[in-house]
């Protein structure tokens, strides 16, 4: 695989720089199973939770993203974004060949994800309000668009309630740096809150 | 940490507390999700040549072609094969049935070359389709994972899906849609409902081993089934839900099917089941599955073998199992290119065997 500092390392030397190669199948692999819960997540939360159906999405995602090879792709940052992109598609796909189009599929709702943001790190979240299932829809929406590694440091730490000092263990970092990717990971997703698109949810 | 900071982190605590997250996926499943193998004895054990079959239905309500081909396989190619797929499909779609070729594309183990001719007249009907294919072995040299197909029949509520790996190849009608089709056509449709669930908490994903192996064929034949009175196959419901056990004849009204068939385990011959689909106005069930005769025999391994006789689109197809109901071990495919279509006649199994393979008689 030929990553984005090989291409500008052979332009620094006079060399005409390479177009991005595809990705190799192992590569692909690769980031597409590292980011695989991630983006089932990203696809049952827009399919209204039918697991059954996102179950063949994902396979149908990775027949789409092994077809086209990961052509362009360079990093495995730009592979998931474009992996998720692709399964944006195929959600909206879905949504179009239902019979009855709209039947419990998740709205985005600019109005209400906003709100949230605004007082996410301003007053304590009433527990009324993260009752309501549009604002929990929000939230899911909002969290599914996050990187897997992001989604799933949130998940742990705040869905989960594991220690710091485990994540940080087990993947090798310091504890201080664990605080940091979450203190990051909060700010992505209060920020995708602020701006969701109201077509994000299909 | 700043007060900002600090409420952010208890709000998504708050967060975290009261809003629930979808199930995650298991392993087995995310394995599946790229082919991988949940079988790897099997794969080691099954090197012995499969053929295995797709069948595509139309594309779309008008297009009820059905096109058949066979591919040898022994074991997979994930890219090639699903190249091979995606471009059939994509030249299928496009051209709505005409002429795809592939030449010298290498797919698990063999070199394929592959021509259908297929031809589709101005109201959407299959006029005749012809697949040869020319296969031979090439150099092989490593272990590949499994991969999976899908086609998706869009505009309909139904999917068709190819499933093929080392450790077997099946396919089914997707089951995700069928409790939309009980609420919208039976409302009662308690006697489903564990099927439906089961369903949708992903047992058809898993199907040879959660629904008891052979019910693979029954889930895809109770979405057809579940077009009709539900009432006509409660046993065969109750059997795929007991995971099969056992299936009963069923006369229905006016000689419209026949099923027939009886527990698996173990015995052999006197197990067979048999129905004939006489279709109903269904749009796309109508026109892939009307006057087609399904037999399934069943010895004492599981399902030996499947034959469709679809009279409509002029085709049979016949498949053949070793060792386990997902383990195709001979497909046949026999391709009627100038069989006049005659409503309701059947296919002599005598014409059949005069037929070779590709569509061109001895």
């Amino acid at each position: 695989m030929l990553f984005q500092g090989d291409i500008e390392s052979r332009a620094a030397d006079g060399n005409p720089p390479l177009p991005p190669a595809p990705m190799k199948h192992a590569d692909l692999l690769a980031v597409f199973q590292a980011a695989a819960r991630g983006l089932y997540r990203y696809v049952v939360v827009r399919l209204d939770h039918d697991h059954a159906a996102a179950d063949d999405l994902m396979q149908q995602l990775w027949l789409e993203i092994s077809r086209d090879a990961g052509s362009g792709i360079s990093a495995a940052g730009d592979a998931e974004a474009w992996m998720r992109g692709v399964a944006r598609n195929l959600v909206r796909r879905y949504w179009r060949t239902l019979t009855r189009p709209g039947r419990g599929r998740p709205m985005a709702d600019a109005a209400i994800a906003a709100e949230l943001a605004e007082v996410l790190d301003r007053e304590e979240l009433p527990s009324e309000f993260l009752q309501r299932s549009e604002t929990r829809e929000q939230i899911l929406l909002a969290l599914t668009l996050l990187p897997a590694d992001d989604q799933d440091l949130l998940i742990r730490t705040h869905f989960r309630g594991e220690r710091q000092d485990d994540i940080a263990r087990e993947l090798n970092i310091t504890v201080r740096a664990v605080e940091g990717r979450l203190y990051r990971a909060r700010r992505a997703m209060r920020d995708l809150l602020s701006h969701l698109d109201p077509n994000e949810a299909s | 940490m700043t007060r900002d900071e600090r409420m952010l982190e208890r709000n998504f605590d708050r967060i975290g507390h009261q809003v629930p997250l979808p199930a995650e996926p298991s392993d087995e499943q995310v394995a599946r999700w790229t082919g991988g193998s949940s079988g790897g004895a099997t794969r080691r054990r099954n090197r012995t040549m499969l053929r295995k079959l797709f069948v595509t239905g139309g594309f779309g309500i008008a297009a009820a072609a059905a096109i058949v081909f066979t591919m040898l396989a022994q074991s997979p190619s994930v890219a090639s094969a699903a190249q091979i797929f995606a471009e059939a499909r994509s030249a299928i779609e496009r051209l709505r049935l005409a002429r795809i070729e592939f030449r010298d594309v290498v797919w698990k183990h063999y070199r394929l070359n592959l021509t259908a001719h297929v031809a589709m007249n101005e109201s959407g009907e299959l006029e005749s389709a012809r697949i040869q294919t020319r296969n031979e072995n090439v150099p092989f040299g490593y272990d590949e994972p499994d991969f999976s197909i899908q086609w998706d029949m869009e505009g309909s509520d139904h999917e068709h899906t190819f499933v093929s790996s080392p450790t077997g190849a099946w396919s089914y009608l997707k089951l995700t849609r069928l409790a939309e089709d009980f609420a919208e056509r039976n409302p009662d449709a308690n006697l489903l409902a564990p099927l439906v669930e089961a369903a949708k908490a992903g047992a058809y994903v898993d199907r040879q081993r959660r629904l008891g192996g052979k019910a693979v064929w029954f889930t895809a034949n109770l979405n057809v089934i579940g077009l009709a009175d539900r009432e006509k196959f409660s046993k065969l419901v109750r059997a795929v839900e007991q995971k099969a056990a056992v299936i009963e004849v069923e006369h229905l009204d006016g000689g419209r099917m026949v099923l027939r068939a009886s527990d698996y385990q173990g015995r052999t011959g006197e197990v067979f089941q048999l129905f004939t689909w006489q279709g109903r106005q269904d749009d796309l069930i109508d026109e892939i599955f009307s006057k087609a005769i399904f037999e399934v025999t069943i010895g004492k391994d599981g399902i030996e073998k499947i034959r469709i006789t679809n009279v409509a689109h002029g085709g049979e197809i016949e498949a053949s199992f070793d060792e386990r109901i997902n383990d195709f071990d001979a497909t046949r495919l026999m391709q009627v290119e100038e069989m006049k279509r005659v409503p309701g006649e059947v296919i002599s199994a005598e014409l059949l065997r005069k037929l070779k393979p590709g569509g061109r008689k001895e």
